[in-house]
Parts: C-alpha cells; structure tokens; sequence
C-alpha cells in the first residue's frame, strides 16, 4: 500500500475531478479503481467486517460524487475521499455498537480478511509462521478494535495511509493538536494491548 | 506550548527539531521515567505491524464494486429526468387551479352581492324625517341657506332653511299658488 498519493497523481486527479464534476462517469470509475482498494481497507479497519466494509466504501464513493461539485480543489481529491469516507464510517459506527469494549469475535478476522491476499503461501514459509501471522493479525485486529472510531482513524490514516497530520486533521475535521493527541492515546492503548507481542513482530 | 501528548507524538514522527528532541527526551527520562531509545523502539515496532499486517487487506469483488457503483449513479441520474416533467405539471396544475380558484371566489362575491346587499339597498325603509338633500348658497355671508326633501310619500314637501337671517326680503315671499294670478291688481 502506497503511503499518501504519489505528487503526479494529483494533477492526474484534478484532470478527472474536472470531467467528473462535468458528468463524465468514465473519469469517475477512473478515480473509483484508483482508490477502491486503499478506501476498502481503511473503512475495513474501522468496521472490521467485510460485508459493511464494501457497503460503506460504496456510500463513500457515491456520496463523493453527489457532492463533487462542492470540490474546489483546496486539498488533494485524495484527502477530500478520505474526509467523506471516514465520516461515511465514524457515523456508522456511533449509530451501531460494533462490538462491546474488550469483546473479540475470533471468527470474524480469520474470515473477513482475505487470508491469501499478499500473504500467499510461498515455499519456504512455514505453517508455523503463517499461523503466527495469522494471529497477530487477529491481536491487532482486536486492538483496534478497542480504540474509540475517532483514534481509530487517526492511527489508520497516520500508521497505514502514511498521512500527514494536516491531511489527517482535514480527512477527520479537527485540528492538527487534536489529530496529535489522539495519536498519542490510540498509540499507547495499541502499545499497551500489544506489548507481549512486540517480541514476536 | 504544545502539550505533552501533542509533543510525544511529534517526536515519534520525527517532527521536532534537535533542541526540542533532546529536550523532549530528558522529560521523558526524568518526569516520566521511560528510555527514549526503548519507547521508540516499542512504537517503531507497532508501526511496523500496523503496515505489515493491517496494510494488506484487499477488496473483495473489485469490478462488482465499479460496476455497482455507476447503477447507483446512473438510477440517480434518472430520478431527477422522471421528476422534471412531473414537476412542471404540478407547476401547470397550480396555474390552472389557481385560475378556477379564482374564478370561483369571484362568482361568489358577485352572487354574495347580489342575494344579500343589493335588496337590502333597493328595498331601503321610507322615514317620516327630513333629510337635507341640498346645501343652498346665500348672497349675504352671515345667511346659510339649507333645503330639505320629505322623504315621506304623502308629503311631497321642500323646506327652504334660512341661518342668520333678520328679515325675509320681499323677493323671498312665499308666493300662493291657491291665489288666482290673474286676482292680483
């Protein structure tokens, strides 16, 4: 996963921004494969289920385009999806208690991600160590799931998508000191419930 | 001033420079008693997690997704097509209501005039009073001259009222239509 938009790709993007906001739906579908994947695991990691984690990516994008008229081209295209989608996914999950707080359905991560997605079983890696991954995918998995939807897409955005904290405080809407605090506590709670595996990372 | 977390976090993403990292690192070791070198190794390393684990979920159904996608922008696309024409009827149908709206209370104010009002005027009660029908001008300013109808159908009568008048001049005698005008000498 790339860590923020390659400089290039914004003046791709402003490029199909503008034939999107004049109805081009091919420009669209263009920007659609572009972050389809990178906005699906974000909105997964939020929600950590498959099913709603395509759902809400869809209502993401759609709600991107309903509103691509009210893009000015103020921030990158990438950050304004991200701002939507992440506000598609927190008010999700407020509405929905995902799961109860310390609470870990084991049967969800093993299925949900796709065990063979970059993972796939190569000679020389044994089952020992793909069932170590496995787990501290799990553990992980479970952290997050611990953090408040806010934290948790702060340490998303910041650890996985490699933003920048003004990018982070426009994707979330707050400020940078806000986007800076809840990186500390999201970081010490993820430290805290992981620390016996740190050894094994 | 930056808070402490706000600083924690800034010296984890290598965002202080040398004084205010060195700084940073002696409040961490002496009010918060943590070894710089161990701390951000431990968060270095939970990074290294996030991305190598986290990282590479894929999406499901990919194509599905694009496909899916342009349905729901192309049904709502239509929405607004269908709701136009429906729209400017609704916007016709208002003129032509208003129109029949209007119509109709001007029908009703016209017969509402003429069932209630106009009788009640033409059929007006005769009155035994009189009622000054006229306001007569009078050469001498300290005379006001009124003349008054009887309204009453036996009376048939025109009264001439004179205001501030010492004397009837002779011109203003009454003249006896009873006399015979040829009796006068």
């Amino acid at each position: 996963m790339q860590s923020g938009p390659p400089s290039g790709a914004e003046s791709d993007d402003i490029e199909l921004v503008r034939r999107s906001q004049g109805g081009d739906t091919r420009a669209f579908d263009e920007l659609v494969t572009k972050y389809r994947t990178r906005i699906y695991a974000m909105v997964y990691q939020m929600v950590r289920n498959e099913q709603d984690a395509w759902d809400l990516a869809q209502d993401g994008f759609f709600k991107a385009w309903k509103s691509l008229d009210k893009f000015r081209f103020q921030s990158s295209f990438y950050t304004w999806l991200y701002r939507i989608v992440t506000n598609v996914s927190i008010d999700w999950l407020r509405k929905r208690t995902l799961r109860p707080e310390g609470e870990f359905d084991d049967s969800i991560a093993r299925t949900d991600i796709e065990p063979t997605a970059d993972v796939t079983p190569k000679a020389g890696v044994s089952p020992q160590r793909q069932m170590e991954r496995a787990e501290l995918r799990d553990r992980l998995d479970a952290a997050i799931a611990k953090l408040s939807p806010e934290h948790r897409a702060v340490v998303l955005l910041k650890e996985v998508e490699g933003m920048q904290y003004h990018e982070i405080a426009d994707a979330v809407g707050c400020s940078i000191g806000t986007v800076m605090s809840r990186l500390f506590y999201a970081r010490k709670k993820l430290q805290t419930l992981l620390r016996d595996l740190h050894e094994n990372v | 001033m930056k808070t402490f977390e706000e600083r924690h976090a800034a010296w984890l993403d290598g965002q202080l420079d040398e004084t205010e990292r060195s700084l940073f690192e002696r409040e961490l070791t002496g009010q918060h008693h943590l070894d710089p070198v161990a701390e951000r190794a431990e968060l270095a390393r939970l990074k290294l997690a996030l991305n190598a684990h986290l990282a590479q979920t894929r999406m499901p159904n990919p194509d599905f997704f694009n496909h899916r996608l342009l349905e729901r922008i192309e049904a709502d696309r239509q929405v607004p097509a269908l709701r136009a024409p429906a729209a400017a009827g609704w916007f016709q149908s208002i003129f032509v209501r208003l129109a029949l709206a209007g119509a109709a209370a001007l029908l009703l104010g016209v017969a509402g005039y003429r069932l209630l009002i106009s009788p009640q005027l033409e059929a007006r009660p005769e009155t035994a009073y009189l009622t000054q029908v006229l306001d007569a001008k009078s050469p001498a300013p300290e005379v006001h001259a009124s003349s008054f109808n009887s309204n009453a159908r036996d009376e048939q009568a025109a009264v001439l009222w004179l205001d501030g008048m010492a004397h009837v001049p002779e011109s203003y005698a009454a003249i006896d239509e009873t006399m015979d005008p040829d009796a006068v000498p």
